[in-house]
């Protein structure tokens, strides 16, 4: 699989270090659930990660840059939650304070509408539709 | 009086078309919230503003549209006008900063209407989004600013040379009454020459003291100004100021995250001044992160030290250099093409004059964060 990274290009004597143009805002908003029959614009995560040519979450750009990968989390009427991403294996885990939450997107592109799902702390797994990325 | 035929039902139903035909055309964003937060109407201009259509929100608390510390908070300041009648925003209007779909914060003046609909309470809110202010405004703003600029060197100058007249009067006469104990020591001095000499560098002292009082007076006159010390709430402090350091920066996309320990919410301190501080250090780091991929602004406060509140500002610009970092409180020292390098010096000047301190270290993703103290105020809230 082709992972997209950081590359350098030659300009007369001097090297000039590009920086890979995938790292991405993705919005995720609660889908339908049993208490959200309708989903909730104002249960959201805003999730940067890099993604490839296929839209795939880019491994090499995110562990070159891990610091770059965060999360927020805006919950109706909870305070912002704000932290890191991590990858542990295939597994994307979103820390906070000792706490984590699981970023369940597996090896499926990220692409509007296309649904991930997040494991909270209490094991219960919400799902999330992708409502934008820019 | 009721036109006959004409049912209840129907003058509902008209009330609520007259109502539509509001919510589609007024320019400012209008929203209604029923009296627990809940949306119930969003206006066209809302939708623009926000970035969501009504479907989406109506039902929804209004508090999703806020950042913290205000989305926590909003469902307690709804509790609290309810249980005690006492209006905070209510007629009263503020400046604040609210959260577009896209995660961004922007800043908005608040307007806020209360009402009752069918037996029951409705609260209307009027946005005026700050950013988008005409170019007009914007240029006035930028006008007002050079004249402060220039006004700021005029008074700098005239102070420069009062300064230099005042202390030039006691340094000659030092310089006299040094010289002529000099020529007295010289050669073989008699008794009295060295007594004459003794004299003339008792007045030297006298005179040197007298240009150390000067500078002191100077200092005094300088600090004190016309300065008034309240008990202020930090949170609105730092919410106001950051509203406004953000005008003009929504295109920049700076992901703002504010942080605020509601313990620590009170302190005794000259509003204007504090919040001039603020101002700076958070356009500062606005302005340190154009560069930047990541442009990212924490504010936080912390309990501590004991005492005292902790208010920090951390950017993920490029970071102060090493030349710069010894010297970056010192008046006109500055890495900007413009300015006069005195906003961070005036900020030291502030911060001590409440009793605080300023500083700055570097940051968790390269930034800086500058921090600074202040006294927390020991009070009640009953109190206030």
């Amino acid at each position: 699989m082709i992972r997209r990274s950081a590359y350098i290009e030659a300009e007369g004597d001097q090297a000039t270090f590009h920086p890979p143009m995938s790292w991405k805002f993705i919005r995720l908003e609660l889908a339908s659930t049993g208490e959200f029959p309708a989903g909730s614009v104002g249960r959201a995560y805003l999730i940067r990660l890099p993604l490839d040519d296929r839209d795939h979450v880019d491994t090499v750009a995110l562990d070159s840059t891990p610091h770059r990968a965060t999360f927020r989390r805006h919950w109706s009427a909870e305070p912002d939650e704000h932290g890191q991403i991590t990858r542990h294996g295939h597994q994307l885990e979103m820390g906070l304070n000792g706490s984590t939450r699981i970023l369940r997107i597996d090896d499926r592109p990220v692409r509007l509408g296309e649904h991930v799902w997040v494991e909270d702390h209490d094991g219960s797994i919400l799902p999330f539709r992708i409502a934008s990325i820019r | 009086m009721e036109a006959p035929g004409v049912t209840d039902s129907a003058i509902v139903s008209g009330a609520e078309e007259h109502l539509r035909s509001i919510l589609a055309t007024v320019p400012d964003a209008m929203i209604l919230i029923d009296e627990r937060g809940t949306i119930r109407s969003f206006s066209t201009a809302a939708e623009k503003m926000f970035g969501y259509a009504e479907d989406e929100v109506v039902g929804e608390n209004v508090s999703m549209l806020m950042p913290s510390p205000d989305r926590e908070r909003h469902d307690g300041y709804l509790k609290n006008y309810r249980d005690t009648g006492v209006r905070k925003i209510i007629g009263i209007g503020r400046v604040t900063t609210a959260r577009h779909r896209d995660g961004n914060t922007f800043p908005i003046e608040l307007s806020v209407g209360e009402a009752w609909l069918s037996g029951k309470r409705i609260f209307t809110g009027f946005i005026h989004d700050l950013t988008e202010r005409r170019v007009a405004d914007i240029r006035l703003r930028d006008l007002q600013s050079e004249l402060a600029h220039v006004g700021r060197i005029s008074e700098m100058g005239t102070l420069a040379s009062s300064l230099a007249h005042e202390l030039n009067q006691p340094l000659t006469a030092l310089t006299s009454y040094c010289e002529g104990a000099r020529d007295l020591l010289e050669g073989s001095p008699g008794a009295d020459d060295i007594e004459t000499a003794r004299e003339a560098m008792s007045e030297a002292v006298g005179e040197a003291l007298r240009a150390g009082q000067i500078v002191k007076r100077m200092r005094e006159f300088m600090t004190h100004g016309e300065t008034e010390h309240r008990i202020e709430s930090l949170s609105k402090l730092v919410t106001e100021a950051n509203a406004l350091a953000l005008v003009g920066t929504r295109e920049h996309g700076i992901d703002v995250q504010v942080s605020l320990d509601p313990s620590c919410d009170r302190v005794f301190v000259d509003r204007i001044q504090i919040q001039q501080v603020l101002f700076n250090l958070i356009r500062n780091a606005i302005e340190a992160m154009m560069e930047s991929p990541e442009r990212a602004l924490t504010i936080e406060t912390k309990p501590e030290p004991a005492g005292f509140v902790t208010i920090c500002v951390e950017d993920t610009g490029c970071g102060i250099s090493n030349t710069l970092a010894p010297q970056l409180f010192q008046p006109f020292i500055t890495s900007k093409e413009t300015g006069m390098g005195i906003g961070l010096s005036i900020c030291r000047t502030i911060i001590e004059a409440h009793g605080g301190r300023i500083w700055f270290e570097p940051g968790h993703s390269g930034g800086t964060i500058f921090s600074f103290t202040l006294p927390k105020a020991e009070i009640d809230d009953e109190q206030l």
